[in-house]
């Protein structure tokens, strides 16, 4: 059951601005979800390793190669705030 | 706040610390973790990456098949566990440092797990010294973020990702070390360690090797765990005793005063010894990790994990082995030159380097008593690392060579090896031919020096003849000087004597 309170950490961790008048749909939504995924609950898992991939392909590997580099000009091309050398954000630590 | 200075013992002595450390080890490899961008240190900001480690959407990482495998490296040299079935999970939190937003990590089934770290520690009440291991609970695979640059820009944070998607192995203890002593013999070994295997070049001020401990303390004999302060910032072993011991210091001040501790990351200041708290990011940190759905699974067969096996580089204990047995070294010897990979690797490569000729157990102790005294007293005298040392190692086995063959005496040996520092280009044979330190065996031209030596010296001679038979010493001596250090010292003895008969 997600409350109020759970949804608000929620939306902290994902760096979310949830204004109050979206909270009751939002709720509804997220149970809605948690319901829906409850049904497999059903399902009898006892002895079955969890699944972590769709595809059966492992070893997708690479060869210690250095390729591909950017140009740092292009690297900072799309940033919001650059100075040629480094991406700027605001102020981390005073 | 409490600066690292000795307190009363009998309140220690009450006390117990329990101490875990995560040690970080930049991974040697060419390219980063999961992208094939340039893993060299340093570079001009923001020129050593791709557009994976920038995080842009669409993009695929890749894992790097090296960065596996000097993990596993470091697993089997530690007897960890592999595991065969190995799954990168995203560490999700949000720092600049961090463009993707998560971390590629980690979480459940590290590729290793288990494992132990003998090491020698002192005991800091007795001093005596005794063997323990370092229990490690695991070591798993996950890759670095940039870096965060504060003090650049008056309103702004500024961001390097050259550092970023570095291949990192982080290895972590089990809250097993006691002292300030434990955890330096730890670190020390565990550098050693990543050296002689290869996988990272240990450097603590670079910051390729980096140390967080955890310190709690507890009554002695108690079996509950303390409140457990993380404390940062450590870039040296030096700083991380110091750290550990100034935080044990400070859990009991607190705890003796009244107060309660609180769980907290501490950030270590090695100007003034002190540490402080951190301000923290989150209030609790919630990293919601799951597996993440572009990475391939990585599983260990036993066939690669063999081949894995076959090319480990030799272990110190192994190395040590070699040292007493195939170079018929003493223990003594053999220790202290396989206390460093580089002082190792320098040793044998002088030895293969030794004339052909000249090779036997008298040789091989030869080139360990240059390397134990000359070698390493240049490199304690120039603060160098061992690996800096300018000499080759071939150039040293000519001239151990020079002293086998009897061609330079081994003072003059000493001289030449002096101006071989400052001539690398020059071969030591010219070296001693350009400065007339080839042993002078001429016996003719000898004879016509320890004759004038006896000449200027009538009444010793006299003194000599009566029976004062240490003057003989003073007569070679007198022949050395004549001839400028260049003379066979045995070769002018015999003549003195055969000379005053």
């Amino acid at each position: 059951m997600i409350t109020t309170e759970l949804l608000h950490k929620i939306a902290h961790l994902a760096r979310l601005d949830v204004r109050p008048e979206e909270e009751a749909s939002m709720l509804g939504s997220m149970n809605d979800v948690l319901t829906w995924m409850e049904q497999l609950n059903e399902v009898d898992t006892e002895g079955v390793e969890p699944l972590t991939h769709i595809s059966p392909e492992n070893n997708v590997l690479r060869d210690d190669v250095v390729m591909n580099q950017l140009p740092r000009e292009q690297a900072l091309v799309n940033a919001p705030q650059q100075d040629g050398q480094f991406f700027e954000v605001p102020k981390v630590l005073e | 706040m409490v600066a690292d200075t000795p307190r009363s013992s009998d309140v220690q002595t009450r006390y117990e610390a329990v101490i875990g450390l995560e040690v970080h080890c930049q991974l040697l490899t060419h390219s980063k973790m999961f992208a094939a961008d340039t893993n060299a240190f340093g570079g001009e900001p923001n020129t050593h990456v791709s557009v994976i480690t920038l995080g842009h959407p669409g993009t695929l990482p890749k894992a790097n098949r090296q960065a596996v495998e000097y993990a596993v490296r470091i697993g089997l040299a530690v007897g960890s566990e592999i595991t065969r079935h190995n799954v990168f999970a995203r560490k999700n939190y949000f720092y600049p440092d961090l463009p993707k937003g998560y971390q590629l990590s980690q979480d459940k089934g590290p590729i290793c797990v288990g494992g132990t770290v003998p090491i020698t520690a002192k005991d800091p009440v007795t001093g005596e010294s005794y063997q323990t291991e370092i229990q490690l609970h695991h070591i798993h695979l996950e890759e670095d973020a940039g870096k965060s640059i504060h003090d650049g820009s008056d309103w702004t944070t500024q961001l390097d990702y050259n550092r970023a998607g570095t291949p990192l192995i982080e290895m972590v203890t089990e809250p097993c070390i006691r002292t300030a002593d434990e955890a330096g013999q730890y670190l020390t070994e565990v550098r050693r360690l990543v050296r002689y295997l290869d996988i990272c070049d240990g450097n603590m001020e670079e910051g390729s090797l980096r140390c967080d401990v955890n310190v709690s303390i507890r009554p002695v004999g108690a079996t509950y765990l303390g409140t457990k302060v993380e404390v940062k910032n450590l870039n040296s072993i030096r700083n991380v005793m110091r750290a550990v011991d100034s935080e044990i210091q400070r859990q009991i001040d607190v705890t003796e005063a009244g107060g309660t501790l609180i769980q907290e990351t501490r950030t270590f200041d090695a100007s003034t010894g002190l540490s402080a708290g951190m301000r923290e990011k989150e209030t609790m940190n919630d990293y919601r990790y799951f597996p993440d759905p572009d990475l391939a699974p990585v599983v260990i067969s036993d066939a690669w994990l063999a081949d894995i096996e076959a090319a480990m580089p030799m272990l110190p204990s192994a190395r040590l082995a070699r040292f007493t047995d195939h170079y018929g070294l003493p223990a003594y010897d053999a220790t202290l030159l396989t206390d460093a990979k580089e002082l190792a690797d320098y040793y044998e490569e002088t030895c293969a380097a030794l004339p052909t000729d000249k090779i036997s157990p008298a040789a091989y102790k030869a080139v360990s008593n240059w390397i134990m005294g000359p070698v390493k007293g240049h490199l304690n005298e120039k603060t160098l690392r061992d690996r800096q040392f300018p000499v080759s190692a071939s150039q040293l086995a000519a001239l151990i060579g020079l002293v086998l063959n009897e061609t330079v005496s081994q003072t003059a040996a000493q001289q030449v090896f002096t101006l071989m520092l400052t001539n690398l280009e020059t071969s030591p044979a010219d070296l001693a031919q350009q400065h007339g330190l080839i042993q002078n065996r001429n016996t003719d031209a000898l004879q016509t020096l320890v004759e004038s030596v006896l000449a200027e010296w009538p009444d010793k001679v006299e003194q000599y003849r009566k029976g004062k038979k240490n003057l003989l010493g003073m007569f070679v001596g007198e022949v050395m000087k004549k001839s400028k250090g260049s003379a066979d010292p045995k070769l002018v003895n015999q003549l003195v004597v055969k000379t005053l008969q």
